[in-house]
This record gives structure tokens, sequence and C-alpha cells, in this order.
């Protein structure tokens, strides 16, 4: 029978009717009261019978209520995947609020790694979201104490996943509960942990779940070291726009861990760097106690709240004083004099007024370092830390201005207020190790490199900000002199060279006035400015203030100091930039022989990268590559495959094998560093329009020329919108497109383009001979294409003078456009006078240590030609 | 959800799905029900979004019975989506030999259950639309026989009835299979 179709309301009505009154009988009595039910339909009957037998029963989904429902769709029901890629899966290694983690493997080459996959994708696209920005976070960070991405990728269904760095061990609090870790080793993992929430810190990337079950322990092999590893960055927050309340959407797409949770976070106000110091300060109260500050179990979340909120926790002494709860034992013995630092420390960290909490993790750090050598804290009443805090009141409504002052100015206040307590010419040495203050600032803001207008304004504001409140550290000129260089050289890197003009010409005029001239910190301003001048394109006056630098240091240091050596790496990128390549490379190659030491890995990595760039310069491509090859293999290590510095390199190793003649290597490479710079900077970036660019250029020597228009054409498009029409990227990416429309044939374009790009390059504020002589150049090889040999000649000519102003005479642009002429004569019947030319820059290419094979063949069968009609005429 | 779509929409279903999952975490680990219950959770995910809808009492019965549904939807849509893989779906699949594979099969059950609920669910809407709505308010939403007469302006003896027998006849439906 089927009941199904044909009940309708009237029926349902009477059933139901039918079934209040049975219920209301004993159960004894119902079986008569269905046998008297003889008018009924059956329909009726049926359901009637069926629902009061089950009535009393306990039996379906209905009973066993929301929880069980969700638990068995939801919950224990990962999709097993068995492979993703080249991966195999072989186990879950655990299910997070986003996704599940994989344990795989590949075979050849063997590699064990971890696989999160977004969890059922198709049910709201926030989450969707929200997983890329977990991988797009990890993309940009690369530190020991971080699980590193190495790549993402969809399944065929879509749902995203990406691969990682597998992390086998066991949670914080368990891997000191099972080694009984004393309080050395414990707060050893805690800065561990801190130094890796600070790199995150470094790239505005701010945690936001910090808690013991997302930090792991492994044992490095070899040494059997405990290290540590932070998962889980699925609610991470970038902070990157000051002006964007995200207090109420995004911000709480997923619930935080309450124990852990700051009161800024459990009452919904802006978060910052801060939101992470106070997890740290649970977790290190968790870790000295062997419990949590707050008895939150028999609380509902409301209540849980209000006690975060309002409670004030237990000093960690007091409460380790209660005996261990769940294994892991106190720290140190009640009444032990080091529990008064650790109180402070633990209680300053996770203090709920965001003023008296420590506004960095790096001052966090720094008492840390403090208790260690036994110096007084900043944490301790009355403290540098409280003073610091009032100065900041103001901002801490801001989120930028937060990790930005707290991080920087913070981190350089402290540090010069302990410095104060020793000798002042120690610390004038160790004022320098500052210096990673320095370079975390530029790396914050690498990101922002010619950025779209959007982004560039959020820096500018913060920016401005920045220097108004570095203005007010006027009365401690040091401070102040390094905050002003600190901005300058960002809003270099930044491209506004006006400020940064201003900014470092204070900064040298201060430190001129106070230390004098011969001073290693007026040195760096010097090199500073030098290397400002230098992107103004003033490379005289960039050259005399690297040299005068490189003096002073020079005088002051040994001669394989690291710090010579940057100054030697600065000059050295200097010169290169003004062809004069032997004293460059000289000085790189010095560079480079000390800081692979002694340097830096970043500094190290940029002295390469210069010498590779100057050997490039100079022609000199195999050797280029080979360096290149060291660099990538160095920033593989340093980043990622997936950051843009590799890309960068990606470039230039590219160039050097475009320029060897090897296109389809060099297109190779384009693409995968078009491929990441997509990924990170985006299509409207000038680093992407760059890429696009000579992505372009090679496509045309493949004579792909459709898409080398399209790359050229979105190049353009994006300079010309960023930088205006007059810049000189602008030109010599018309330049670029003239060349397609030269080759395939539309000469009327071509000619227009490579003139427009012309009167670019001589309108610049210094022109550039050699570039004027590319352009001239490429305008004869039209002119040649159009049967004009005159005219070709003619150009070539000029090409050649305008190169000769500045290039060495057997430069490989020189025997270039010798080749050029050489040709152009042989057309004209000029034929002694084309091998004259066709012989020099014969000669000249096949003298090169790296021959470009292309101009060498066609030199080589260009003289041939010409020595073929000569020989037939001096026979006759 | 039909009619109401809202920009919030997603950021509900996105909580609530969170609130969901918690709430199955704790049931696998067996203390469901200890602080959380669906209603609390409901109110949480309210006051998360309460920034950004109206405030009045109109409005918190409103975003309640957007709620139920939304947990209705977030359930059903992921029965549907494991019962797909049960049949083969478009993944490939791997039966680990691991001890949860006892509950990989049971999770089906408990989908099928689900769907099937939904079905039936949506024949007694049709024969009673308010007794569907105490349905998706009581069993979905997790509010209680209370609360749900609030939110359907009705007495808790009507709710009551209504209930137990929707109740009945879902049951018994889900027992006649297919």
């Amino acid at each position: 029978m089927n009941e199904k179709g044909t009940l309708d309301a009237a029926a349902w009505a009477r059933i139901q009717s039918l079934f209040h009154e049975a219920l209301s009988l004993p159960e004894d009595e119902r079986a008569a009261f269905l046998e008297r039910l003889t008018e009924e339909a059956p329909l009726v009957l049926a359901n009637l019978r069926g629902m009061l037998a089950v009535d009393a029963g306990e039996a379906s989904v209905m009973d066993r209520g929301l929880a069980a429902a969700a638990g068995s769709v939801l919950e224990g029901t990962a999709p097993r995947i068995a492979q993703f890629g080249p991966y195999r899966t072989e186990s879950i290694l655990g299910r997070g609020g986003m996704g599940v983690v994989y344990r795989a493997v590949r075979r050849d080459p063997d590699a064990r790694v971890a696989i999160k996959v977004l969890r059922d994708p198709f049910l709201s696209p926030a989450r969707q979201e929200r997983f890329q920005r977990e991988q797009q976070i990890l993309t940009r960070l690369n530190h020991p104490a971080i699980a590193r991405l190495y790549e993402a990728n969809t399944l065929e269904d879509g749902t995203p996943y990406f691969v990682m760095e597998l992390v086998e061990g066991t949670t914080l609090v368990d891997h000191c509960r099972a080694t009984g870790a004393d309080l050395y080793e414990r707060l050893d993992l805690f800065r561990q942990v801190c130094r890796g929430v600070l790199e995150a810190h470094r790239h505005a990337v701010i945690h936001r779940d910090l808690k013991p079950s997302n930090i792991m322990v492994t044992r490095e092999e070899a040494s059997g070291t405990a290290r540590i590893k932070l998962l889980d960055f699925g609610i991470a927050k970038e902070l990157r726009d000051p002006t964007t309340d995200v207090t109420q959407t995004e911000a709480e797409l997923r619930l935080m861990t309450p124990a852990y949770a700051s009161p800024e976070q459990i009452r919904g106000e802006q978060i910052g760097v801060a939101t992470d110091v106070y997890s740290l300060g649970v977790i290190l109260y968790e870790l000295l106690t062997g419990r949590m500050p707050f008895d939150l179990s028999r609380l509902s979340p409301g209540q849980a709240e209000a006690c975060l909120l309002t409670a004030e926790p237990e000093k960690p002494s007091i409460r380790a004083l209660r005996g261990e709860e769940g294994g892991l034992k106190p720290v140190l013995v009640p009444g032990n004099q080091d529990w008064q630092d650790l109180d402070a420390i633990c209680l300053t960290a996770m203090h709920r007024d965001l003023k008296r909490r420590y506004a960095s993790v790096e001052v966090l750090l720094q008492d840390l370092d403090r208790f260690f050598q036994h110096e007084p804290l900043m944490a301790r009443p009355d403290s540098t830390s409280y003073r610091l805090g009032k100065f900041l009141k103001r901002h801490t409504r801001d989120v930028v201005a937060v990790a930005l002052v707290a991080i920087v100015l913070a981190g350089l206040t402290a540090f010069y207020t302990w410095r104060l307590r020793l000798a002042r010419d120690a610390a004038l040495a160790e004022a320098h190790k500052s210096a990673r203050i320095h370079r975390f600032m530029l790396d914050l803001f690498e990101d922002g490199e010619g950025a779209g207008p959007e982004r560039s304004l959020t820096v500018a504001e913060l920016m401005d900000r920045s220097v108004a409140k570095a203005d007010a550290f006027d009365a401690d000129p040091e401070i102040q002199s390094s905050l002003y260089q600190t901005l300058g050289e960002i809003y270099r890197s930044l491209g506004k060279l006006e400020q940064a003009e201003q900014l470092i010409a204070r900064t040298l005029a201060m430190r001129k006035a106070r230390l004098g001239v011969d001073h290693p910190d007026t040195a760096s301003s010097l090199t500073s400015l030098g290397l400002l001048r230098q992107a103004q394109d003033k490379p005289g006056e960039a050259e005399d203030l690297t040299r005068q630098a490189l003096e002073v240091l020079r005088r002051h240091f040994s001669k394989d100091h690291p710090r010579v050596a940057e100054g030697m790496s600065a000059l050295g990128f200097v010169l290169a930039d003004a062809r004069k390549f032997e004293e460059a490379i000289g000085l790189l190659e010095g560079a480079v022989a000390v800081l692979a030491r002694k340097g830096e890995r970043p500094v190290y990595a940029l002295a390469l990268e210069r010498l590779a760039n100057a050997r490039a310069l100079n022609g000199e491509y195999a050797l280029s590559e080979a360096i290149n090859e060291r660099l990538l293999a160095l920033n593989e290590s340093l980043f990622t495959t997936k950051h843009p510095n590799y890309a960068d390199t990606l470039i230039n190793q590219a160039w050097n094998h475009r320029m060897q003649g090897h296109f389809d290597k060099a297109e190779r490479l384009y693409r995968q560093a078009l491929e990441i710079n997509l990924h990170y900077h985006g299509d409207q970036h000038l680093v992407t329009a760059s890429n696009r660019a000579l992505l372009g250029g090679v496509l045309e020597h493949l004579k792909k020329y459709d898409e080398a228009t399209l790359h050229l054409g979105k190049a353009l498009a994006i300079r010309k919108r960023l930088l205006g029409p007059h810049h000189s990227r602008v030109a010599v990416t018309l330049n670029g497109l003239a060349n397609v429309a030269l080759n395939r044939g539309d000469y009327a374009t071509a000619e227009a383009m490579y003139k427009e790009t012309l009167v670019v390059y001589r309108g610049a504020e210094r022109p550039r001979p050699d570039w004027i002589g590319t352009g001239l150049s490429n305008l004869g090889s039209l002119y040649y294409r159009q049967g004009k040999y005159g005219l070709a000649e003619r150009h070539a000519r000029e090409a050649l003078a305008s190169y000769a102003k500045v290039l060495p005479p057997d430069h490989l642009e020189i025997a270039i456009v010798r080749t050029k002429l050489g040709v152009f004569l042989m057309h004209q019947a000029c034929y002694v006078e084309a091998r004259r030319e066709l012989i020099h820059a014969y000669e000249t290419l096949a003298g090169k240590p790296d021959p470009n094979a292309f101009w060498l063949a066609f030199a080589g069968s260009s003289l041939d030609d010409v020595l073929a009609v000569l020989e037939v005429a001096e026979s006759q | 959800m039909t009619g109401e779509a809202t920009p919030d929409l997603d950021h509900l279903f996105s909580m609530t799905y969170e609130h969901l999952r918690r709430l199955a975490a704790n049931v696998k680990k067996g203390d469901a029900g200890q602080t959380l219950n669906p209603t609390a959770l409901v109110n949480e995910v309210y006051a998360r979004l309460a920034g950004t809808l109206e405030k009045s009492p109109e409005s918190v019965l409103h975003f309640k019975r957007m709620a139920a549904r939304a947990m209705r939807q977030i359930l059903v849509d992921a029965a549907r989506h494991r019962s797909a893989q049960k049949r083969g779906g478009d993944q490939p699949i791997l039966s680990f030999s691991d001890r949860e594979s006892g509950g990989w099969d049971r999770s089906f059950a408990g989908a099928d259950d689900l769907l099937a609920l939904d079905q039936a669910l949506v024949r007694l809407n049709s024969l009673d639309p308010q007794q569907g709505k105490v349905v998706e308010f009581h069993f979905f939403g997790g509010f209680t026989i209370a609360e749900t007469a609030d939110m359907l302006g009705t007495s808790r003896s009507t709710v009551d009835r209504q209930w137990r027998a929707a109740r009945a006849w879902l049951t018994f439906q889900l027992g006649q299979g297919p």
C-alpha cells in the first residue's frame, strides 16, 4: 500500500486527532480503541498504527537529537581521499575547524608531507576564501618555527588543498609533561614559539588562535634538539587596511578557543599583535604552573567569557601552590625567588589592559632574555613598558599603527632604554645588531613595492603616521635618526623618492652633527643616500656617496668585516649600473667572498644578486648564470619556490638564457616566475607588468606573436597607469611591442612606436645613451626590413655613436649593432666596408667567454655572404 | 535558503557550520551538552552577528528562524554529500584499515536517515506548514518547545502536540523506507 501519494491535509488532521485520542487512553485500552475504528480509511489507519507503534520507542534519528545528527554527517566522516596529485595518503593526522589534515607520501623522490584539504567546501564560499587566505599567509611565512607550505592545488571537484611540511611530534604541553622538561627547557621552547609568532607579525599576520594544541614539538634527527612548529593559521588575519572594521564579519567566522582568547577578542574589538601576546601569556602560564589561569570547565560560554573579562588571574607562583593538574608539574618549587620575575613576565603578557600588556612579542622576548641574564625586567612595576604603554596609548585603536609602532618603535625604545645601562661604546657596537629591526621594517614593506593605488594608499598613510611618531622622539636623537633612516629607506623602496630624500638627508645631517663624518653610522646614512641617488638616476653622486661610506667603514673595521663587505656590495651595485664593470665586479666578488662566510643570509643573497646582475650587464651571461644557480638554491632555502624573491632570481636567470639565445629556457623560467608573481602580487602590479614584458620579448623571438602582443600590451597598460606616459619603462615596453609589430610586418605601427620610444628616452631627465642606442638600432632594423638600406645604415651609425659614449668597444651591444651595420652596408653593395664591420663583430662575438649563439651565427653567415661576393669580384 | 538573501547569510552559514561541527566533535568525545547546547550556540551566533543585524525583538525571531533553516540546510547538504560519496561519487575514496573505519560506515547510515527525514519533512510541510516549522525549529534548530512556541507565536501545549504527532509520523515514515 502506498500511503505517500494520497495523504491530504484533511486525512492528516484526522490521523492526528485519533493519535492524540489514543494517547490519552491507558496503553492497554489502545488496541480496543483501534478495533473500533472500522469506519476509517485504510490509509488513516495504517498511519495511525504506525505512529502509535513508534511513539513509545526511542529508535529513530529524531530521538538522537541535533548533536547526534551533526555527529553522523559532520564528524568522523572526513572524505578519505587516496591521492592528491603525486601524493598518496596514509592516514589522517587531524581534523580542524576548516579542514582535514592527511599524512601523505610521494615516491621518487621520497617525501612525506602533510596535506590539508578544506572540509565540506560546498557549504560556504566564506570558508573557501578563508582557506585560501591561510594558504596565502603560509606562502609569505618562512621560518623554522612555522610549518612550510610546499604547494597548493585543487582536486578535480574543485576542493582546495595544500601540501605542507609534515610535522610529527607531540603538542607543547604533552612534550613538557612527557620529558619532565625543566624551567630552562620550557622557556627555551616558549621562546621558539615567540620567535615563530614574531615572524608572522613581521609579515603583518596575526595568528589569533595560539594554543598548545596548535604548537608541536619535534626532535631534530641529528642533534635530538627539540624544535617548535606552529600550526593552523586557519583564522590568522592580515593587518593591512587600518580603515576597515574587521570586527564583525570576517573576524568571527570561527570561534577562537575561549581559554586562550584575549579580552579584546572576546569583546569583538579590533585586534592586533597584542592579541597574540595575550595568548602567549596564557601558554606561558600553563607551562610555568601546569594549570590554566582560569578554571572554565564548569561554566557556560557566557559565564566563561564574563570570567575572562573580569577575573584577575592568580599569580603563577600562587597557582603553582595548588599542585599539578593533568600531570605537568610546576616549573619551580614554591618560594624560589625566580617566581617574582616569572610572575611579572607572565601577567604582563596576559594583562587585560592593552596599555599594560607587552606591546609586542619582541618586547616579551626581550624581557625573557633579561630574565635569563638576570637583568631588571621591563615588566616590573614602574618600568619602561608602562611609560611606553602610555606613549602608545593613543594608538591602540588603530590596528596597523599598533603593529608598526608596537613592533618597531617599542623594540627600538626598549632596546635603547636598556642600552643606557651599559657602557656607551659597547652599546654603540651592539646598536648595529638592531639592524635586524631595520631589516624587518624593510621586509614588512617590501610587499608594497610599486603597489597599485589601493595598497600604496594604505602604506602611504602608515608611513606618514610613522614619520609623525618618529618626530615625537626628538628627545633622543639617536632613536630618531635610526627611525628616519629606516623610514626613508622604506620610502625609497616604495618609489617615493622625495619623502625618502627628506628623511635620509635629515638623518645624515643629524649624524654628521652629532657623530662627525668619520663614524660608521654616518657612513650607513651616506650609503643610504647613495642608493637613493641611484634610484633618482644620479649615478655620479651615488658613486661618490657610497665610495665615501666605504672609506669610512674601512677605517673602522677590518677588511673582511661584514659591514665593510656590505659597503663594497653597495658601491659595486652603483658602479655596475654606471657600466664600470671591472671595479664593480671586483668589489662584488670581494663582498660575496666575505659574506658567504660571515654575512647574514639575506645580505649575502643581495650581494650575490648584485654580482650576477653586474656580470649579466657586462654581457657575461654564462658566468652570471652560474651565480644565479647558487642564488636560486639560497633563495629556495631562505624563502620558498613560491616567494617573489625566488621569482626575481628566476627572471634574472631567464635573461641570461635569453641573451645566450636559449629562448625556450628563458620562456619556461619567465612563465614560472609569472605564476608566482600573479599569485603574490596580482595582475595590476608593476612587478607582474615587468614579468609580462620580459615574457613577451622572448615570445616574440619564438615567433609567438599573438601571445607576445598580449603580454606586452598588458605590461604597457599597467606601466602607463602607474608610472605615467613618459617613464623609461613605458619606452622599453613600447620598444618590445614595436619589435613584435616589426616581425609581423606591421611596419607603420613599428616605426611609430620606435620613434615614440626614442622621444621618451631622449626626454628623460638624464638620458641614457645605451638605451637611445638600442632605440636607434631597432629603428635601423625596421628600415632594413623595408628595404630602406641607407636610412637603416644611418641609424645604425647613430646607434654606434651613442653606445660608444658609455660602453666599451668590445661590448655585446656594440658587436650586435656592427653586425647590423655590416648587413645594411652589404645590401648597398659596400662590401669592403661591410666586411670590416662583420669581421670586427664576428671576432668580438666569438671572443666572448659565452658567445651569443644567435648573433654569432648571424654575423658569421653574413660574413660568409660578403666574403663570397668579394671573392667573385676579386677573381674577375 | 530562499528569499531572504542578505550579505550576512554566508557568514551565518559559515558560523553555523562551525558550531555544528563543534557540537559534533563533542558528541564524538562523548560529552555532548556539557557546556554546549544548540540553543546556546544559536544565541552565540546571534551575538556575534548582532552588530550587522537590526536589534529588535522581531529581528531576533527572524534570526532564530534563519538559523534553524541554516542548520537544516547544512546538515542535509552534508548528508547528501556523504551519501553521494558512498555511492562511489566523484572522489577516489580510500578505505583505511584504521580503527576509524567503523565510524565511516555508520555515518553513511546517519546520512541516509537525515536525507529521508528531510524528504518526509517536505511532505509534512505540505500537509501542515506550521507543523513543518515545529520540526525544523525544534529538531534542526535545537530550540526547546517553549522557544519554538515563541517563534511561532502559539502556545506550548499546541507545539507539544504538534511535535509528538510529527515525530511519530516522521519516524514511521523513515521505517517505511523510501
